[in-house]
């Protein structure tokens, strides 16, 4: 397989698995987010940064990166969670813009806009990496497939559908949003250390507010179904710009980008309005 | 079984200028069937919001089984034993009846983390509520609609779908606002003797309804209140032989 093919491919295994998780936040919990590009970038980073300073393994890394973006979700869900959701959208943005403030000034944390290089490969093979990084992604699509199957992703649903509802049947309302929040920042987070092992190469650039509003948009063009959605979802949105480059030429193509995520979430929702419930008090 | 299930101690709440509560204090015994009625604006829905914890009294305590519930939330107050039927019908929309009732049973180890990695524990709960909640529709003649998505269902289904999720709750205390509405009448002879077998086995049920008869043929005991008032309380058939409740009621 050329490298071209195989960096595509194992790009569509990280958004996937990035969608999935967000899928968990956004379209069962109803806690519409913006800033998923931000765990993505807390795992990219911790990852890069714990194993070309200080030697970690990839797997130290990325339990760290998991645990830190897990706590931050779970915070920020806290203290968004006395808000109605519509601000908790502006907190979650609030936080991508913090995140890419950090990440393009802290130079010494992140190098800046120089980014960070040499990050190891995930495996010592380009093959065996890819095989590792599209096991893993597909690990955590079938996790969160996993919990919204439990009582969990009920407990979810009730809150987005009705929170009223869920808090008279003794549902912890706030705690089990946080809950969800920090298991989706964890996975996003997991998938940020897998891109960095996998491009050696971290920068601000790979994880700004537009990098969020593709999530999300690959999450409401996958619709409802976790697996298959999120995997259509991400293919799309990451295939057709690629395509565009070979029609038109990059420059061009680089600039049709933004009008075409436009196009496609304006069509998937006047198509599907009901893919993000708005949630209810 | 004496004593005090639920007990209100001059409790009030003020809705900007309106006192919808103005120092109300009810006392109620376990076993018991309890109807509120009262004009619209009485305060009866404002009482059990009050009751449930969604909204919190300016003044008074309330006491559930010797707990003070004043200032806690209303996940807690559930797990209390104080189970709610809201006015409105509150469910979740995009979940089948089965669904909505199996979110009642409390404490389900599928909904902790630490309950997470222990598939087999999980499975053998959700074989237990699952059993549970299809009985418990069966009792209301639902069980040809476990699979139906809620917001398919009609007005009176959904009513009763969300009373079998209160029922399933296993509360000491329901507090049910207006549970006959929209129910045929076929129906509504068989939630009467659920509310029986309710008080047999020691609960307290406080409806609040419009529907006299209906409160007549059921409640052990009768409230009626106007302008967030305690205006008369007794037994109902000499409540309703009182002339000025008449007067309230018609007002």
């Amino acid at each position: 397989m050329n490298a071209y093919v195989l960096e595509l491919l194992s790009l569509i295994a990280i958004y996937t698995a990035l969608t999935a998780s967000l899928n968990l936040l956004a379209g069962y919990a109803g806690l519409v987010s913006v800033c998923h590009a931000a765990f993505f970038a807390v795992g990219a980073y911790t990852s890069a940064i714990l194993s070309t300073r200080y030697g970690w393994s990839v797997g130290g890394g990325a339990l760290v990166a998991l645990i830190a973006a897990g706590a931050l979700g779970f915070s920020v869900a806290r203290l968004a969670g006395r808000l109605r959701d519509e601000y908790f959208l502006l907190v979650t943005f609030a936080l991508q813009v913090v995140t890419s403030g950090v990440l393009l000034n802290w130079i010494e944390l992140s190098r800046g806009a120089m980014g960070i290089s040499n990050v190891p490969r995930l495996l010592s093979s380009a093959g065996n990496s890819a095989i590792a990084l599209v096991a893993t992604s597909g690990l955590m699509v079938f996790a969160a497939r996993y919990l919204e199957r439990l009582p969990f992703g009920h407990a979810l649903l009730a809150i987005r559908d009705d929170q009223r509802f869920a808090a008279s049947l003794g549902k912890n309302v706030p705690r089990v949003k946080a809950l969800a929040a920090s298991v989706s920042a964890g996975m996003a987070a997991l998938a940020g250390s897998l891109y960095a092992h996998w491009m050696q190469f971290v920068s601000p650039e790979s994880f700004k507010v537009d990098k969020s509003i593709l999530i999300l948009s690959m999450v409401i063009l996958g619709g409802k179904n976790t697996a298959i959605g999120s995997l259509g979802g991400a293919a799309t949105l990451l295939i057709i710009p690629e395509v565009a480059r070979l029609v038109v030429g990059g420059p061009v193509a680089a600039n049709l980008q933004g009008i075409f995520y436009g196009l496609v979430l304006v069509i998937t929702l006047s198509l599907r309005p009901s893919v993000l419930w708005r949630a209810r008090l | 079984m004496g004593g005090v299930l639920l007990d209100i101690n001059s409790v009030s709440r003020r809705f900007g200028g309106t006192l919808a509560l103005n120092d109300v204090s009810l006392h109620f015994p376990f076993s018991s069937i309890v109807g509120i009625a009262g004009p619209n604006g009485a305060g009866k829905t404002t009482l059990l919001d009050v009751l449930s914890g969604f909204e919190r009294p300016d003044l008074g305590s309330i006491v559930v089984c010797g707990i003070e519930v004043v200032g806690r939330r209303p996940w807690d107050i559930s797990r209390l034993g104080l189970s709610r039927l809201f006015q409105e019908v509150r469910l979740s929309r995009s979940q089948t009846a089965l669904d909505n009732v199996k979110l009642a049973y409390q404490s389900n180890p599928g909904e902790s983390p630490r309950g997470f990695l222990r598939p087999r524990l999980i499975a053998a709960y959700e074989r237990e509520t699952e059993q549970a909640a299809l009985r418990l529709l069966e009792s209301l003649s639902l069980n040809g609609l476990a699979d139906s998505i809620a917001a398919t269902l009609s007005y009176g289904q959904q009513k009763l779908v969300a009373l079998a999720c209160c029922l399933a709750s296993d509360a000491k205390i329901y507090l049910l606002d207006e549970p006959f509405a929209g129910l045929a009448p076929s129906i509504c002879g068989k939630v009467g003797s659920i509310f029986n077998d309710l008080r047999a086995r020691g609960c307290l049920v406080l409806i609040v309804e419009h529907d006299m008869l209906a409160l007549q043929q059921c409640a052990d005991r009768l409230i009626i209140m106007a302008q967030g008032e305690v205006r008369a309380d007794g037994s109902p058939d000499v409540i309703l032989r009182n002339a000025a409740v008449q007067d309230v009621l018609l007002a």
